[in-house]
């Protein structure tokens, strides 16, 4: 007989239905499996018929069909195993006729009918939700994902025979309570706090202007500054991820399989730090099934790359265009995906290759043109994309033992957050959010420079010989100063504080 | 032959360019058989004894290409050859013990009487550097022609300091004058050329820059120099052997102090120790070489009354040195934003600069 079942693929972080038929009927044992299943879903035949066994049920005898529909759909992963062992059961007749069209089914089984956990239970979960289906049954271990989805009965199962029990009615599972997204930001802990970073008045400073307008950031200072520290207190000090923020984030780590199994909705914002030998697939994203990179894993949240100029050019060139548009497309022959990659980028890097060029403490034994062939690693079109620049000075020692502790994060957050929301209502009809992604037309209508400040502005850019592009970031960087005062209009001093945080390429990049 | 160069200055070009011939072996030559054209036409066993094998071998090769490839070559490379002992050969290059017996130039012959060989190392450090092109320049404002080796380093910035100073300024090359080492500098050595400088060379066409090269190389530098100024070296290095050179030669040497625990500064401070004059700016160099009469008044960092508190307050922390960022917080007592606009409203007007690693310095002219 013919059994369906419905499940999701994944395309990105997008789930697009598929359904699962079955098909048996007598004749000598033939399996074939239709419908464009990659290698992991061709191999299910073996994992859904051991489950089937070892759960008490037979395997089917005569000419067995699965087709997974839509047919000209590539099918990847092993999320299948569970709708195609439940549609079998039915065609079998070992289990009673029924509808499962409103349930959605996800799991990959174990030979013994555990059922593992998935990658993309968020987007499948949501994406059904969508399409109005109401209960899924999915493996235990990916319940936590997808608890503070509403009006969804999520029925959390350990084995195969748990799943089918649960839709006979025999044996009902008890569906998940939700949790509101309240329940979850009340939970939130500061892995990094700013309070433990000692001394660096400057650099904090610069930190928190980088986080209230959302803007990338590169520090340059020697070996031992504390530049990783500082990086690692941004996530802290940025506004409280939004719910919508919050799911965005959770599905691309789902996707990517780099939830850890149990863990809830994401609510600390994410921070990468891929290692410079990065390639750029890794950080962008590709690979043949179209993977989501590093700074897709970093959105919503901060991309930090330690030691800028050991990374690849060619990976670094290819951060441009997403970090400007807030999302990447990777194009593969059979894939064309989109994911967001809306972060902050945070770069450090030294000031010479032997690391000491300027430092107080040690004599730097690089000569110039060393430091120029390192500096000039660093692209750029690329330093443009960066708005802050600041120098991050080595602590001395007594500042370190002896000093009282600098504020803590959730102190500065505040700030952050009122400038944030000065800049939410400023954008409101702009369809941005923060300073740091005004164009030229946002600039011109809505930043609000006072004559004063046009003033100062133009005698720098006459002394650094700056570009168009390097005047717009200026203006941005001093919107988020007034911002953080508190100002309408952009002040002479927030201005004169903004040329500071751009005067680094001019130092040490035009020598 | 046309009549750019005469046929004995195409023979000296020819025994100049010879790969391997010793500046003693030539000395012989020219003593024993008088004049480049008699070698050329002469170049038999005898030679052979006193070039040596290598140099003999060399120079028959180079017989048999014919002097028209010579001639090419100088007009390829659009360079000239002065010989000892003719007019356009610098005088006092020709006054000390083993001079060149022929040149190779690009651009205008290099005979100058004021004139300032500003060495140092290939290592230096923002200070070494400003000051040899601030006395570079000052000196080439004063009608002083600048020599150096254009190397990376402290020859660089002595270079570009002396153009900038609308000066003269001539290159010593330690490889043959086709090329340019290091590379980088290809377009500063168009630009010595285009300003009325001059690049020379002893060595033959295609020769690489070796490391034996340079400090035979460094007697033409200071040879040709009135005076040697050495800005900053390490304790061996080729800035010793052409202040060692310098003195050989009876001229004067100059050297500019630096940090005591820095270890640019270990030639100089030695040099200083030995009896080398002291310089701290090209006024020294002026008056001891009594190419100037008076000091001119030293300007004063002026404290303007136009700063605000604010900037007063800065203005007077770093009156004695550079202050970073930090210390200058703790100094000042100011947050960290004001400090910041405020050092930004300073730089911009041109009373303070900001150095490597977040310091700040006031600007003195």
């Amino acid at each position: 007989m013919l059994a369906r079942t419905k499940c999701f693929a994944l395309q990105g972080i997008e789930g697009v239905p598929v359904t699962v038929e079955a098909f048996v009927s007598g004749g000598q044992f033939v399996f074939s499996m239709v419908g464009l299943p990659d290698a992991a879903v061709r191999e299910s035949r073996e994992r859904v018929f051991a489950a089937l066994k070892n759960n008490g049920f037979t395997t089917p005898t005569g000419h067995v069909t699965v087709n997974l529909s839509p047919a000209d759909l590539k099918k990847e992963g092993a999320a299948f195993d569970l709708p195609i062992a439940v549609a079998i059961a039915i065609a079998t007749r070992q289990v009673k006729p029924m509808d499962t069209s409103g349930i959605l089914l996800m799991g990959e089984l174990a030979l013994d009918g555990r059922l593992v956990p998935v990658r993309g239970a968020l987007s499948m979960v949501i994406a059904a939700h969508e399409h109005g289906m109401r209960e899924v049954i999915l493996p235990a271990e990916n319940a936590a994902e997808v608890q503070a989805v509403q009006g969804m009965l999520v029925y959390p199962a350990h084995t195969l025979y748990e799943a089918i029990m649960h839709l006979t009615g025999a044996a009902p599972l008890l569906a998940q309570e939700q949790k509101s997204y309240q329940e979850y930001r009340d939970q939130r802990q500061i892995s990094y706090d700013l309070s433990s970073v000692r001394g660096q008045a400057g650099a904090r400073r610069a930190l928190e202007v980088a986080a209230a307008g959302g803007h990338n950031m590169l520090m340059v200072g020697v070996p031992g500054s504390g530049k990783t520290m500082l990086a690692r207190c941004l996530p802290g000090i940025l506004p409280q991820m939004t719910l919508e923020e919050a799911f965005e984030t959770t599905r691309i780590h789902s996707v990517a399989g780099m939830l850890t199994p149990g863990s809830g909705l994401m609510t600390e914002r994410p921070f990468r730090t891929p290692h410079h030998s990065a390639s750029m697939p890794s950080l962008i994203g590709g690979g043949a099934n179209a993977a989501p990179g590093e700074i897709s894993l970093a959105h919503n949240g901060v991309l930090f790359l330690d030691e800028l100029p050991e990374y690849s050019r060619v990976a670094l060139e290819a951060l441009r265009q997403p970090l400007e548009d807030g999302v990447c497309t990777i194009t593969r022959v059979r894939a064309h995906t989109q994911y967001l990659s809306r972060c902050m980028l945070v770069a450090s890097m030294n000031p010479c290759p032997c690391g000491y060029y300027g430092s107080a403490v040690r004599q730097c034994r690089c000569g110039s043109h060393e430091i120029k062939r390192y500096l000039d690693r660093v692209s750029g079109p690329l330093l443009d994309r960066i708005d802050l620049h600041i120098e991050v000075d080595a602590v001395p020692l007594e500042e370190i033992t002896d000093s009282k502790k600098g504020e803590d994060s959730a102190t500065v957050r505040q700030r952050v957050e009122k400038a944030r929301a000065l800049q939410l209502k400023r954008f409101e009809h702009a369809g941005i959010t923060c300073n740091a992604q005004m164009n030229n037309k946002h600039i011109e209508e809505l930043a609000m420079v006072s004559s004063q400040a046009n003033a100062v502005l133009s005698k720098a850019m006459e002394k650094y010989q700056l570009s168009m592009r390097g005047y717009m970031r200026m203006i941005k960087v001093a919107r988020t100063i007034s911002d953080l005062r508190g100002e309408e209009e952009i002040s002479a001093a927030a201005m004169a504080e903004a040329i500071q945080y751009r005067t680094l390429d001019a130092k040490y990049w035009s020598r | 032959m046309d009549g750019k160069f005469t046929r004995e200055t195409l023979c000296r070009a020819w025994l100049q360019n010879a790969e391997g011939l010793s500046w003693r072996a030539q000395e012989t030559l020219l003593a024993y058989f008088g004049s480049g054209e008699v070698i050329f036409d002469l170049l038999g066993g005898t030679m052979l004894a006193i070039a040596g094998e290598k140099a003999y071998k060399s120079l028959v090769n180079s017989k048999n290409e014919g002097l028209e490839r010579i001639e090419q070559r100088l007009l390829e490379n659009d360079a000239q050859l002065v010989v000892r002992g003719t007019s356009g050969y610098p005088y006092l290059l020709e006054q000390i013990n083993d001079p060149p017996h022929a040149l190779f130039i690009k651009g205008l012959p290099a005979d100058d009487e004021k004139s300032v060989a500003i060495v140092g190392s290939r290592r230096e450090t923002r200070y070494g550097r400003t000051q040899a092109y601030n006395i570079a320049k000052e000196l080439a404002q004063h009608g002083v022609t600048i020599v150096s080796g254009l190397a990376r380093g402290i020859d660089t910035a002595a270079h570009e300091g002396a153009l900038a100073g609308g000066g003269r300024t001539v290159a010593v090359l330690g490889n043959g004058i086709d090329q340019i080492y290091p590379p980088e500098n290809t377009e500063l050595a168009r630009r010595i050329v285009d300003q009325g400088g001059a690049i020379i060379s002893e060595f033959p066409f295609g020769s690489a820059p070796l490391a034996h090269h340079f400090p035979i190389r460094n007697r033409i530098i200071s040879g040709i120099s009135a005076a040697t100024l050495l800005v900053e070296g390490h304790a061996r290095s080729g800035t010793m052997i052409t202040a060692g050179y310098a003195a050989e030669q009876g001229r004067e040497v100059f050297a500019l102090p630096g940090m005591v625990d820095a270890p640019g500064s270990a030639a100089p401070l030695r040099l200083l120790r030995e009896g080398a004059n002291i310089c701290t700016c090209a006024q020294d160099i002026l008056l001891d070489m009594r190419w100037e009469g008076e000091r001119k008044s030293e300007e004063k960092v002026q404290v303007s009354s136009s700063f605000t508190p604010e900037q007063q307050v800065i203005v007077s922390a770093l009156a004695n040195e550079q202050k970073y960022f930090e210390e200058l917080i703790t100094l000042t007592g100011l947050s960290p934003e004001v400090l910041t606009g405020e050092l930004a409203m300073l730089e911009l007007d041109g009373v303070v600069e900001s150095r490597a690693g977040r310091a700040y310095a006031l600007l003195t002219k």
